[in-house]
């Protein structure tokens, strides 16, 4: 079907905006991704995919400036023993960077990757064309056209430390693309940290291909840069007995949308998809999520938690596809938000659509206010409301921040939500 | 030439041969009334929708009413974000009319009916006699044994038969016909109402049946009236390439009470047919309907040849404050179905409910469920749904629930289960959750999984064979909709339940 | 009226031996108790005869009155005569009790080749039998074994025998959890 010339238009005027590489083994990927781009067109507020979050601000060609946000707090994961990697605005800072070498790890940078054959090759733009099917995701084709750099990391064996990716935004017009590769080999368990907000927008695509027996941990924050606009998409391939948790906290931005697409490909693996995530204002938020069960036995769990306030919004798509022959699965998806005051608003479509029969799925989704009851007996105890209703907040949230297997994570992670509740406070 | 002069007989189908495919099936209703029928042409042109209007002895607002629609259909697309599969339809290839020779002139009383007529809903089981009909079901112990009356009407491809007990619901205030009585005789509650719940170009299909509307049911409950009986309509396709649209029209007025009744089933073809319903529904204050369907069309042979397509708009108005409204179905026939019977919350305080079961086994195709709009302060909704897939067949819930910002204080429970019986069946669910204010509670609960192993067991160890095991489960899965009928809908649909399973197992 | 002879067993999904060879003989109008500590294998013995899925007889055989047990479907080894009374009962929503037990009755009796039992007649035995067993009538109603405490589905289990007069019981652990008896 011939598209309406509009999106042509939209999507022409983006595309003049960037340039293919000259040469490069992924330049075949990075021109198939332009085609399948140019056959799909951006996305449009009429598309149904795109129901609840206007796409227009991560489509446009112009970027809308974001002012920077100004803060003394630390950086999260500060902390954490790690190998750290910045980019700012989008582009590699090897100042602020650790040297790129881990042992169990080769780390490389897509910008320097050459013409050689790559191991990359066989994936970059690869998981990201399966997960085009059966929903279209234009702007995870952008971003294997265009991406002007991202890290490929293998994982050989397992390394000592978390690999941490830093976003610096310091542009308030700034416009960036990257694109992740990683894949861990059998048998090693990494984690990948990810912080910050990258730029005024930032498209970002990870691909992740996780082998047999194989684990993977991914917790990131996106940064309280208020103004700022992301889209992001993780692709991700299991492999049999293999793991991938992620856990996302947003705290501020009016657009963020977080796509996550996992396929199950190996019998027993297990993926957990979870986030946490606090707004206020024009605070808009999507997580959307897809995840196909295509081997026997496979666990897959899906938590979802928002709280909203002052006219926040709050959008969860969450799909668990079971293909014919799937049998055994557990697909578990849950999501939740809590509506702090009147005019704040959750939108939700959470999906199943399964072709097998041996199978125990099951969905949940509420929206509500804080419990009036609850809220009482804190206070008739003795505390303030402010704090019983920030501590009734972290209790709701508490299910989403779980998934996060690392306790000092999830602690820091339980802590930043704290201070940002108290910031927020009327 | 008017297009009446064309009208044309068609000859019967040889009765041997549908005794014979009768007798290999599990359809019970798959039989043909051998009755001369009267046809408009082929086809859907303004000069039909002038001829269906004629037939019906309707005045000039009618008619423009349904050419505006037509004009409208024109202009719209068939939908395709339902999941179902099914051949494109040519919609002039069909019959959009079509009365038995003996209903030409409008009989007066049930006397003076056809007796060929009769006998087919004697042989449905559906007697059109001021009769009381006897209750019977599960648990009849605890049941009073008494018996209790339904009004029925009785509409055959696309005209009313016949109405029973008009006279003793008159006396109650209450109107209950045919649709295209009530626009010769009420017209202007007709005016009032139709169009005004789902209007004529809500969606392709309404806007078909807007067009093309041959007839249905109108009721009209007046202020302060518990309708007496319960009221029943009884749709049959009987004729062949022919298109049912009936049109049904519900108006309780303030603090009334009416529970209506639903029932189809059409002849055993192996070309499918198509029928596309609208049902439009208005609650004032303080009144109550109760809706309740058995849907038993044709669901085509275990190769999928043949069935109905069954594309139906339905709708509840609660207008009032405090009106109420329960929808409950059961689908268990129909090759497609696309239907998603709705209520508009808009008086403060006022409820909707919507019980289903659908079932579908070999290659039957449901794409069903609920909207609740919730507009009104303390609105309440309850969704409960239990989807039932076995065979090759593909079963989807798929519903809204939405909270506006005004419907302060309002609450909605959803639970959604699906069944699957063998490995080449889907069960899908696509609900819409649209909270925009946070006084409301909104919950959704939904799960998918098989037939219990351990229960099967069970019951096969105290002596049940797998077929009445399986039945017995499902009947227990769907429990909490199947007491939501009425008691004589309840015992029919218990045992469909357990008939369109047939042969879902070993 | 049983004889299990040389009778070998293993799970189907691993390749675990289960029953080694046993070898019993029972007669009718005699009680008889097999003991043993947990995992010896007497539950499966139970789910063997009553032709549960999941294991696989490797050896040996079973008949019931001379006729062959491990041949037929476990609704077929029901109507013959062979009562299970399960450790722990199932539960199935929104099946009531009675029209469970009515259901299974009926089967049974067709089954032999013998009349249905009519509706009254039915109501009659039920109410008759949880009277002796002193069941309550709430319990005739309320969905098969859901909500039930322990000792409610044990006695429940005790009832569907009475009503259903099997030839041979096999009682799995039925003591356990017996709270209400004196």
């Amino acid at each position: 079907m011939a598209l309406p010339q509009t999106k042509v238009d939209a999507t022409e005027a983006r595309i003049a905006q960037y340039d293919l590489p000259a040469s490069g083994w992924s330049l075949s990927a990075r021109k198939s991704a332009l085609a399948r781009l140019r056959d799909m067109g951006l996305p449009s507020r009429r598309d149904e995919y795109w129901k609840y979050t206007r796409p227009d601000t991560l489509v446009q060609a112009d970027v809308p400036p974001a002012a920077l946000f100004e803060t003394d707090e630390r950086p999260v994961f500060s902390d954490v023993d790690r190998l750290l990697i910045r980019f700012v605005d989008g582009v590699f800072d090897a100042e602020g960077s650790d040297d790129l070498a881990l042992e169990g790890v080769v780390i490389e940078r897509l910008a320097e990757a050459g013409t050689d054959l790559h191991w990359a090759q066989s994936l970059y733009g690869q998981l990201e064309n399966n997960g085009q099917t059966p929903v279209q995701r234009p702007l995870a084709a952008l971003n294997t056209a265009f991406a002007s750099d991202g890290l490929l990391i293998h994982v050989t064996k397992t390394p000592s430390k978390p690999i941490s990716i830093s976003y610096e935004h310091r542009s308030e017009t700034s416009d960036a693309i990257l694109h992740h590769v990683v894949k861990v080999d059998s048998g090693a368990e990494v984690t990948i940290l990810e912080n910050g907000p990258a730029a005024a927008r930032f498209n970002k695509c990870m691909e992740v291909d996780i082998a047999d027996g194989a684990t993977l941990h991914h917790v990131r924050t996106q940064g309280r840069d208020h103004e700022r606009r992301a889209v992001t998409h993780i692709f991700a391939r299991l492999g049999t007995e293999s793991v991938f948790k992620s856990f996302t906290m947003t705290a501020n931005g009016v657009m963020t949308r977080n796509e996550c697409v996992i396929e199950l490909t190996g019998d027993d693996a297990a993926a957990h998809v979870a986030g946490a995530c606090v707004g206020d204002g024009d605070f808009h938020h999507d997580d959307t999520v897809f995840v196909t069960h295509d081997a026997v036995n496979c666990e897959s769990r899906q938590v979802f938690k928002k709280v909203l306030r002052n006219g926040a919004t709050g959008v969860f798509q969450g799909k668990i596809l079971v293909k014919a022959g799937a049998q055994k699965t557990d697909g578990y998806q849950i999501s939740q938000s809590l509506l702090l005051d009147e005019d704040s608003q959750f939108l939700a479509k959470p999906e199943l659509e399964i072709y097998a029969d041996d199978v125990a799925c099951s969905h949940g989704s509420t929206s509500g206010a804080i419990d009036e009851e609850a809220l009482f007996y804190l206070r008739s105890r003795g505390v303030p409301t402010d704090q019983a209703v920030n501590l009734l907040t972290l209790a709701f949230l508490a299910e989403a921040v779980e998934e996060i297997e690392d306790a000092t994570l999830a602690e820091e992670i339980t802590a930043r939500i704290e201070a940002w509740l108290i910031r927020h406070r009327d | 030439m008017t297009a009446l002069d064309q009208t044309q007989v068609k000859d019967g189908v040889d009765q041997e041969t549908v005794d014979a495919v009768r007798e290999v099936s599990t359809y019970k209703y798959g039989w043909e009334t051998e009755i001369e029928m009267e046809y408009a042409p082929k086809g859907l042109t303004p000069d039909i929708v002038r001829l269906i209007s004629e037939k019906n002895g309707e005045p000039q607002w009618m008619t423009d009413w349904r050419l505006a629609a037509y004009d409208r259909w024109l202009q719209k697309e068939e939908p395709d974000w339902a999941m179902v599969d099914y051949p494109e339809i040519d919609f002039q290839d069909q019959y959009y009319y079509a009365r038995p020779k003996s209903m030409e002139v409008k009989p007066k009383s049930l006397d003076e009916v056809d007796p060929k007529l009769l006998a087919t809903y004697e042989k449905l089981g559906i007697p059109l006699k001021e009769q009381m009909i006897l209750a019977g079901v599960e648990g009849a112990e605890d049941a009073p044994a008494e018996g209790r009356k339904v009004a029925v009407d009785a509409v055959f491809d696309s005209v009313s038969v016949g109405t029973t007990f008009q006279k003793e619901l008159k006396k109650a205030g209450v109107i209950f016909c045919s649709i295209s009585e009530a626009i010769r005789e009420h017209p202007e509650l007709v005016k009032k109402y139709l169009g005004s719940v789902v209007p004529v170009s809500d969606n392709f299909y309404a806007t078909l049946n807007s067009a093309v509307f041959s007839d249905g049911s109108f009721v009209y409950i007046p202020p302060g009236v518990r309708c007496p009986m319960e009221l029943s309509t009884y749709f049959r396709i009987n004729a062949e390439n022919t298109g049912q649209f009936e049109r049904t029209l519900i108006i309780a007025d303030k603090g009334s009470y009416v529970s209506y009744l639903e029932g189809c089933t059409a002849p055993q073809r192996d070309t499918s047919q198509l029928h596309a319903a609208v049902v439009e529904i208005i609650i004032e204050e303080d009144a109550e309907v109760k809706y309740s369907t058995v849907q038993n069309w044709f669901p085509g042979d275990e190769n999928g040849k043949g069935g109905i397509y069954n594309f139906v708009t339905k709708r509840a108005d609660c207008r009032g404050d405090r009106a109420k409204v329960m929808w409950t179905q059961v689908e268990t026939g129909s090759a497609v179905t696309w239907k998603y019977p709705s209520c508009i919350l808009r008086g403060d305080d006022s409820q909707g409910e919507f019980y289903s079961i659908a079932i579908t086994n070999n290659h039957q195709q449901a794409d069903t469920g609920t909207k609740m709009i919730h507009l009104g302060k303390r609105t309440k909704s309850r969704i409960v749904s239990k989807g039932i897939s076995a065979g090759v067949a593909q079963n989807t819930y798929r519903g809204l629930v939405s909270m506006h910002p005004k419907a302060k204080d309002s609450r909605n429970y959803t639970q959604c289960d699906s069944l699957l019986i063998g490995d080449k069946c889907g069960a899908h669910t696509v609900p819409y959750i649209e909270v925009k204010n946070n006084s409301s509670r909104v919950e959704h609960e939904a799960t998918t999984s098989k037939v219990d192993d351990e229960q099967m067991f069970y019951c096969r160890q105290r002596g049940m064979d797998e077929e009445e095991a399986v039945a017995l489960i499902v009947n227990g899965f769907a429990k909490e909709v199947l007491q939501a009928l009425p008691m004589e809908f309840a015992m029919e649909a218990q045992q469909l339940v357990a008939i369109s399973l047939e042969g879902s197992v070993g | 009226m049983l004889e299990i002879k040389n009778l070998h067993v293993k799970l189907e999904e691993e390749d675990k031996q289960i029953l080694k060879g046993v070898d019993l003989k029972i007669e009718a109008g005699k009680v008889h108790a097999i003991m043993g500590p947990n995992g010896s294998g007497k539950s499966t013995l139970s789910y063997v005869l009553s032709g549960r899925d999941g294991y696989e007889v490797t050896d040996g055989s079973a008949a019931l009155e001379g006729d062959d047990l491990l041949d037929m479907e476990p609704e077929e080894r029901a109507a013959a005569g062979l009562f299970l009374a399960f450790q722990y009962p199932v539960e199935i929503p929104g099946v009531g009790n009675m029209t469970f037990l009515r259901t299974a009755v009926n089967s049974q009796r067709k089954a032999r080749g013998e009349e249905e039992m009519s509706a009254t007649d039915f109501l009659k035995l039920i109410r008759a039998k949880a009277k002796d067993l002193k069941i309550d009538a709430d319990m005739l109603k309320r969905p098969v074994n859901v909500g039930f405490s322990g000792g409610e589905k044990k006695r429940n289990e005790i009832l569907q025998m009475a009503m259903l007069e099997p030839k041979m019981c096999i009682l799995d652990e039925t003591v356990r959890a017996l709270m209400w008896m004196p």
